[in-house]
């Protein structure tokens, strides 16, 4: 049975490349297994139902909800002149804002598209029409975008979580460190290209001005505090949480702020389900290919294999990192992850891995996957946002990539980056 | 006739879509009130996680009718268009084979199931599995206007990509 389910992993292969959608072709390899093994085909609609059948996995589309209706409600737009506010005076000012508005909506969103089309679409503007060439501007955008997943919440977290079998609140704590550390390495380039570039700043608009943007965004501030808040005193799952800043961002936009249209709502609705029913549909069929490879007894037979030449966690972890950016330069980042997982997560956890380490580095390869060329839809909505050829696009995120790697470095070589604070929660 | 139908299967998907996320919404947040107030509900677990595999599905298909299904051009649009059309046919084939399985393999599952009740409400586990051959009749659907259109020699739509 192991070879069989070798034999269609290579067909499967073939198939995506060709050009199958992937959930078919994942689906149409859990039903060719099926049928090889001589196994009921009903088997293959019931994984498919039972794999979303979660509590913890519903914070996915609650999630992708929440990001829709801050975009939507002003609230971007409130931390952005916050942001501004704050750190605009320094040389390469917007530069700097631009990152601080990230991690902000980071701690409300968690997509690095929904920050690079959000948040993301008003910096580019800012930043155009205070004279930064459009290549800089989107490059910034681009970059501080994926802090939005690793700062929780965080969608690709959730599925890994739930793909994986981590605590997806252990997932969203160490998620801290690693993406404050990527707005700091992120800041400290940006401080190194104002000064040669002498990029503009802003003067220092006084206590007073910024004490009035901070209370023009203070209620929008105050999600990542229920976010946070909710879940460390255990009073609520992730999921509970996502749903309770959900309604907390509509009542802001329709009550305090009154800058959302509740007409616009059922249009937000729909695109959030089709970008679940994407992501679903995926989440859906790699299960039932998941169960197949447990099944045939694929892990069992390639962990060894793998062990057999790389023997030390420290070497795995550096080879998975080569394995993860390569392939997130020509894949979907989600995709890509629920591939991967039911082969890797055995074999680091063999190793003795941290479950919770291994995932992040997970998600922060596939983040950086979004925005490396040639397949990158991180990079494709800002070249559009800043009306730039993809071409350009790619050659201007390439220097922002070396602070993003380091951190990436950092977290492999140093494990307490990761683990320090979900052991200091879960004692 | 026919893209009236389709216009009106739409609208009753965006219906169902507004309807579905709301009432899941709505089944976790009161879940949390409730239980804040120590009154907890039983239901509100439940009914919610059941409410996300229809949401799963609904998006599933609005997805497809949308053609923004994942999936890599970069090998297919090198195709000479001759190439391409006769290739396109071949995955959309493939494609409805996978929604035919979904469609005909789920009635089992829906009949053994229809008389398992929830734990927390009156209703049956046979709920969960009726979205699925209704996926698969959409794809079927959604393949066959997309091997219609590479006859035709129109462009097939392009495909998304995921929002992370």
């Amino acid at each position: 049975m192991t070879a069989t389910m070798f034999e269609i992993m290579g067909v499967w292969l073939v198939a995506i490349l060709l050009g199958v959608p992937l959930y078919a072709a994942l689906g149409l390899a859990a039903v060719a297994f099926v049928w090889l093994a001589g196994m009921p085909a009903d088997i293959v609609p019931q994984k498919l139902a039972q794999s979303i059948n979660s509590f913890p996995l519903l914070a996915a589309p609650l999630f992708i909800l929440m990001g829709n209706i801050m975009n939507s409600a002003g609230i971007t737009d409130r931390i952005f002149t916050f942001a501004t506010a704050c750190v605009g005076w320094v040389r390469g000012g917007l530069c700097h804002a631009n990152i601080l508005a990230s991690v902000i909506f980071a701690g409300m969103s968690g997509s690095a598209v929904a920050d690079a089309g959000g948040v993301g679409s008003l910096e580019i503007r800012a930043m155009k029409k205070e004279g930064y060439d459009a290549e800089t501007a989107a490059a910034i955008t681009a970059a501080s975008a994926t802090i939005g997943p690793i700062i929780p919440p965080s969608l690709p977290m959730v599925i890994y979580g739930v793909s994986a079998d981590v605590s997806i609140g252990g997932l969203f704590l160490a998620g801290v460190i690693p993406g404050l550390l990527m707005a700091g390495s992120l800041a400290a380039m940006v401080s190194w290209v104002a000064v040669r570039r002498d990029l503009p700043r802003h003067p220092f608009p006084g206590v007073r001005d910024v004490w009035r943007a901070y209370k023009r965004a203070h209620w929008a501030l105050m999600t990542p505090v229920i976010l946070f808040g909710g879940m460390m005193a255990g009073i609520m799952t992730p999921t509970e949480a996502a749903a309770v800043a959900t309604v907390y961002a509509l009542f802001l936009g329709l009550v305090i702020y009154r800058d959302f249209d509740l007409r616009e709502l059922p249009r937000i609705i729909v695109e959030t389900i089709e970008t679940a029913g994407i992501v679903l549909a995926l989440v859906m069929t790699a299960a039932a290919v998941a169960w197949c490879l447990s099944i045939a007894r694929v892990p069992q037979t390639l962990t060894p294999l793998i062990v057999e030449h790389i023997s030390t966690p420290l070497v795995f972890l550096l080879a998975v990192n080569v394995l993860l950016l390569v392939v997130g330069c020509f894949m979907e980042a989600l995709a890509a992850m629920l591939i991967l997982i039911p082969i890797l997560t055995p074999v680091a956890a063999h190793l003795g891995i941290n479950p919770i380490q291994f995932g992040l580095i997970f998600v922060l390869n596939l983040m950086i996957g979004t925005i490396t060329p040639p397949v990158g839809v991180v990079l494709f909505i800002t070249s559009r946002i800043a009306g730039i050829t993809f071409e350009a696009m790619s050659r201007a995120i390439i220097p922002w990539l070396i602070p993003l790697l380091a951190v990436l470095l950092a977290i492999t070589l140093w494990p307490p980056l990761t683990t320090w604070l979900p052991s200091l929660a879960f004692r | 006739m026919l893209a009236r139908l389709g216009r009106l299967a739409d609208r009753l998907l965006e219906v169902a879509a507004v309807l579905l996320l709301l009432a899941m919404l709505g089944a976790v947040f009161f879940g949390v009130v409730f239980r804040a107030l120590n009154r907890p509900l039983a239901w509100s677990d439940e009914l919610s996680t059941y409410l996300l595999v229809w949401v799963g599905f609904v998006g599933w298909i609005i997805a497809g009718n949308r053609g923004s299904h994942i999936r890599i051009l970069v090998l297919l649009d090198r195709l000479p268009p001759l190439l391409r059309r006769s290739a396109e046919i071949l995955i959309q084939l493939l494609v409805a084979f996978f929604g035919l399985v979904l469609l005909t393999r789920s009635f089992g599952l829906i009949q053994r199931n229809a008389d398992v009740m929830w734990v927390s409400l009156p209703l049956s586990v046979a709920l969960v599995y009726i979205p699925v051959p209704i996926a698969g009749f959409a794809v079927v659907c959604q393949s066959a206007l997309a091997i219609a259109r590479a006859l035709r020699g129109e462009p097939d739509r392009p495909a998304g990509g995921i929002p992370l």
